[in-house]
């Protein structure tokens, strides 16, 4: 029987928690994160000079709670 | 500096190399060879010194001093410098929350372009970043502070959630 995307999602995810990325997960994921961007072409959509963050906040500002 | 401080600074510097290694070959493999990802190297900051001679740069942020200060406090911090053959063309710092579980992306700053032509770099840098937050362990990506709307809308598109309480965008790692 063929198991569902979420619940191998969920294997995937209690597996990480216990030992981690290995690199080829890691390089996986990032070329699916590209091909992604690619899909929706967001990098036409960057403003132009972008900058971003506040330099006098860089030690300060969020904790663990979102 | 802390013998402990030293071990993590060392530890953790191994890490951001090999995140770089990995989103650099990713760029090679894609015949990307005019562009090449680097630690914040003292090449990079002498490169950011000329963008103080913009008219277009929107922040007068020193990064000498920021890195100097950003580097000894957050041993476990992620730095970028993205080149375009000899041009720096971006540069950016982050750091882990104090327990790891996010990786915060918190400063971010792309050559003015009236300093010379470049691509856009963002979604380089977010990659990157991509890499380092899996390698450490973080479950997700704060983007800190964005500077405007336009900009907040922007990092909306990679699928990030504003969250005003604290100023900054996430998105899970998965």
């Amino acid at each position: 029987m063929t198991k569902k995307i979420s619940h191998i999602s969920k294997k995937r995810r209690e597996k990480r928690k216990k030992t981690g990325w290995t690199e080829a997960e890691i390089k996986a994921a990032l070329v699916q994160e590209r091909e992604l961007y690619k899909k929706e072409r967001l990098i036409e959509k960057e403003p132009d000079n972008l900058v971003s963050g506040d330099m006098s906040k860089i030690h300060e500002g969020l904790d663990d709670e979102k | 500096m802390k013998l402990m401080h030293m071990g993590a600074e060392n530890r953790y510097n191994v890490l951001r190399k090999q995140a770089i290694r990995i989103i650099q070959s990713d760029l090679y493999s894609r015949n990307k060879h005019n562009l090449k990802f680097t630690t914040v190297t003292s090449a990079a900051l002498q490169e950011t010194k000329k963008w103080f001679s913009s008219t277009k740069r929107k922040v007068n942020w020193n990064w000498v001093d920021e890195y100097g200060n950003f580097k000894f406090s957050y041993p476990k911090r992620f730095e970028a410098a993205l080149w375009q053959q000899n041009d720096l063309i971006c540069i950016s710092l982050g750091r882990p929350t104090y327990s790891g579980s996010f990786l915060r992306l918190d400063v971010v700053e792309a050559r003015p372009k009236d300093l010379g032509g470049r691509p856009n770099v963002f979604d380089e840098i977010l990659l990157a970043y991509g890499v380092y937050a899996r390698m450490i362990g973080a479950t997700g990506i704060c983007i800190m502070n964005p500077v405007n709307d336009e900009v907040r809308a922007y990092y909306e598109t990679f699928g990030y959630a504003y969250v005003s309480k604290g100023d900054y965008l996430f998105r899970e790692v998965t």
